[in-house]
């Protein structure tokens, strides 16, 4: 499926600021499942934009506004090609993540955003005991999130708790994603964060509703069918989980439907610390309203087959274009 | 002799004659050469080593060769001599400002830097095989962190250290990932402890690779002792450490980027006034002609930094931090830093600016990653290492840690990520409860304590006022070793000395004190003044 995203994000400050420094993880990886056909990012007021990869692979674009401003606007197009996996669930893992748990220790370990106490450990333990197969830790790893978060459009902050966010008990796709990896961590399985966008007019229910409601209301009638054109949501978070074998389950939580087409990977990493879609500070008296936006619209009609691309033994390729070629030469000095 | 204040020079009594003395107390008649004989007198008459290796003395009393002229010269003053001495050295510290800070309980309590005048002395050839041991094993260390931060990982693929033992270090860090430094030196300034055990053998106890400190008491140390025994430095050819500024600079200068051109502006960054080592900060700027800043000094823009001057911003091309990874880049790391420089990352990563030390350097001074570095030499210099490691123990593996647990009140326990002798158990001097909080935390978490063997710190002649004698006192050296185009090591070092009889504690926020390191040149004049 071909997917055009244009993610948009706004500062204005009630004041002039002198500089502001914003790091982007907003561009879609170039991976198995998905092509990226074409991007851009634009800034205004305009500035030099520093691009390259990081730790984990994600495409990272950085941008420094030194000056008086008031407001900044970014930008960032994409066209990227989707296609559901042979197994829609199934991630081929990379070669550089390891054949031993161990190996994944990152991924096992608590970090900033996936903190657990006593009793966390207890419903982890509850929600998988006498499970011996890591598919159906996962399942239990997802129902457990599932029956104890509500979804609710911003009832949570970023930097919750995962002990706030269970006493709470309702969340968004962030705390979906990260109370399923606490769980699975816990368990002994490896889990990781993912970021990107989700062609859903809601994603609570993972699919594009055809009365273009644009994600009012999570208690729709449920999925009817992909004939919308264009939706506007925010990023969204799931998980990969990692199984024997050279495998990630990649599953989503916040509506528990199968991760394929309509899900377009940024990037992975411990939580969302990790990937981001904007870090960034500001220096100056002012004080900033922020508005990001994402729209999606669906370009091509869903059969067109994608050119199969061979699989790659080494690292993710970092991903040129000729508009971003200088600054990642200025990169490798 | 009635014992005498611990507290300085200026409350023990004096005679006529003593305070009628220069600051030096070598008047042209102490300066005769007395015989080499086996028996010393005065302040040295009842010094017994307490085992182990002593740096002055070989057994039966004898006096190594290269400490006769200062064991005599120092045996022949008085306590009240001596004592005078150190006063007025302190004084001078005092005066001048050097001093640090021990941290207690959130709390900074600024001391004048402790100085023993018993000088260290290390013969030309035993230096040199140091100094090839030094160089061999930061070479290997930089050739490690260029391989984790910009190279293939072959050390982790290859299976010389575990892939899960870099990822958990705390100093792993990823916000590096692909920040490539001019001739792949990722460590310019090192600071390696070195031990010198029962068997004479010196071995490292720990690499300092983020932002060791000390090397200003190394030259202050020598100014001092320079004013206080002029005649001893006529006696001995000592090589100088007054060049430690020109070299550093040179070092610093070699790892510019290439669009600094000729005359590469330098600074060093500082987190401020506050911090323990300020002193050092500002005295290194001194020393090297360059600026000290703060953060707030300089300014990103278009992936280059600049320095807000009076003039105007101007670009810097190197610069030597002092602060911790942490609060490098508000940006990248802690959002909350107030002392770090908003966008430097992305400035490194564009590659007009190189920071030193690199970023993410903990990760290979971790106490948990030292034991492998004997290996790491091997596999990346293909060449036998030349120091050896003290013997250490990890607790994840479940044969060594229960036979540590067996033992511990006769080992050494160690917290991984600390410094500064913060948080060490020493089994043989802990307290029962001691030991079972160190057992408990051990267990709790095997990735973050190592266990080492007791190195029976070889001793030195220090002054102890209250016995009235120099007294032998436990000692450890911490050599620099600078790394640009090449790696080249610093003649001497810190001298660290335990003040306690039987304290293996040399740390200067423990309450140790320090010497001055003398480096013999050879005969052949190399390193002459």
């Amino acid at each position: 499926m071909r997917l055009d995203i244009r993610y948009r994000m706004q500062f204005r400050y009630d004041s002039p600021v002198r500089e502001a420094h914003n790091e982007l993880r907003v561009r879609p990886k170039d991976t198995q499942g998905q092509r990226l056909l074409a991007h851009r990012l634009t800034c205004d007021p305009p500035c030099r934009i520093l691009s390259f990869t990081d730790y984990w692979g994600t495409t990272v674009e950085h941008l420094g506004v030194l000056g008086e401003h008031d407001r900044l606007e970014i930008v960032a197009e994409a066209a990227v090609e989707t296609r559901d996996r042979d197994d829609p669930t199934i991630v081929p893992i990379h070669p550089d993540d390891g054949d031993h748990p161990l190996d994944n220790i990152e991924l096992l370990s608590e970090s900033p955003h996936v903190r657990w106490d006593d009793d966390l450990r207890s419903v982890a333990l509850d929600a998988t005991a006498g499970l011996d197969d890591t598919e159906a830790k996962v399942a239990a790893a997802v129902a457990a999130t599932r029956r104890l978060l509500r979804y609710e459009k911003n009832s949570t902050h970023i930097g919750i708790g995962l002990d706030d966010l269970v006493a709470g008990g309702t969340g968004v796709c962030q705390d979906y994603a990260h109370l399923t990896i606490g769980l699975l961590r816990l368990s002994g399985v490896p889990a990781r964060y993912v970021s990107g966008y989700l062609f859903a007019s809601d994603e609570t229910v993972g699919a594009v509703e055809s009365d273009g409601a644009n994600g009012a209301g999570s208690d729709g009638d449920g999925p009817r069918g992909e004939d919308e054109d264009e939706v506007a949501v925010q990023t969204h978070a799931w998980v990969e989980a990692w199984l024997p074998g050279h495998r990630w389950l990649a599953v989503d939580p916040t509506n528990d439907r199968p991760v394929g087409h309509n899900h377009v990977i940024i990037g992975t990493g411990r939580d969302y610390d990790d990937v981001a879609p904007v870090r960034g500070i500001y220096s100056g008296p002012g004080r900033p309203s922020v508005e990001a936006t994402v729209e999606i619209r669906h370009m091509e009609p869903v059969e067109r087959t994608m050119t199969p691309r061979p699989r790659r033994p080494e690292r993710p390729a970092r991903y040129l274009s000729s508009t971003f070629e200088s600054q990642q030469s200025q990169q490798q000095q | 002799m009635a014992p005498v204040s611990r507290l300085g020079g200026r409350k023990t009594p004096t005679t006529d004659s003593l305070s009628a003395a220069p600051a030096s107390a070598e008047g042209e008649g102490n300066r005769a050469r007395v015989l080499p004989s086996l028996a010393m007198v005065g302040l040295l008459d009842r010094y017994q080593p307490p085992g182990g290796w002593d740096e002055a003395f070989e057994g039966e009393g004898r006096i190594r060769h290269c400490y006769e002229q200062v064991a005599r010269r120092f045996a022949g003053l008085t306590v009240a001599e001596l004592d005078r001495l150190e006063g007025a050295v302190a004084d001078e510290f005092r005066r001048q400002g050097i001093t640090f800070t021990v941290y207690d309980d959130d709390e900074g309590t600024e001391r004048t830097w402790p100085m023993d005048l018993f000088p260290r002395i290390i013969e030309a050839d035993e230096w040199r095989e140091l100094e090839r041991g030094l160089a061999q094993r930061v070479i290997a260390l930089n050739r490690f962190l260029d391989d984790l931060y910009v190279g293939e990982r072959a050390a982790v693929e290859d299976g010389i250290i575990p892939k899960w033992l870099v990822t958990s270090s705390q100093g792993f860090e990823r916000q590096a990932f692909g920040i490539a430094v001019p001739s792949a030196a990722r460590c310019m300034i090192a600071g390696i402890d070195l031990v010198r055990g029962a068997d004479g053998r010196f071995a490292v106890l720990e690499d300092n690779l983020r932002n060791p400190s000390g090397i200003s008491y190394v030259l202050e140390n020598r100014a001092a002792m320079a004013k206080a025994f002029p005649a001893l430095f006529a006696d001995h050819t000592v090589q100088p450490v007054e060049q430690y500024g020109q070299l550093l600079r040179t070092t610093l200068e070699e790892v510019a980027p290439p669009s600094a051109g000729d005359h590469p502006n330098i600074v060093i960054l500082t987190p401020g006034i506050y911090n323990s080592a300020y002193f050092e900060h500002a005295f290194l700027a001194r020393a090297m002609g360059v600026e000290l800043v703060e953060g707030r000094d300089l300014v990103v823009d278009d992936q280059v930094v600049y320095a807000r001057t009076v003039g105007g911003l101007s670009p810097v091309d190197v610069i030597y931090r002092r602060i911790d990874d942490d609060f490098l880049d508000p940006v990248s790391f802690r959002p909350d830093s107030t002392l770090g420089i908003p966008g430097l990352l992305s400035a490194a990563r564009a590659g007009t600016v190189t920071v030193c030390n690199a970023i993410g350097n903990g990760v290979a001074d971790d106490k948990a990653v030292y034991p492998y570095v004997p290996d790491l030499i091997r596999y990346y210099l293909s060449e036998e290492p030349l120091l050896d490691n003290v013997t250490t123990y990890v607790m994840w593996d479940d044969d060594q840690r229960e036979a540590c647990l067996d033992r511990l009140d006769q080992l050494v326990i160690k917290p991984v990520a600390e410094s500064g002798g913060y948080g060490i158990v020493i089994g043989p001097h802990a307290t029962d409860a001691e030991l079972a909080a160190a057992r408990a935390n051990i267990e709790a978490d095997h990735r973050n304590w190592v266990v080492q063997e007791l190195v029976q710190l070889s001793t030195l002649p220090a002054l102890d006022r209250q016995g009235g004698v120099l007294g032998p006192r436990h000692l450890d050296l911490r050599p620099f070793v600078l790394t640009g185009d090449r790696t080249r090591v610093f003649p001497g070092g810190l001298t660290r000395v335990a003040m306690r009889a039987g304290s293996m504690i040399v740390n200067s926020s423990q309450g140790g004190g320090s010497k001055d390191t003398w480096v013999l040149a050879d005969s052949n004049g190399n390193g002459e003044r």
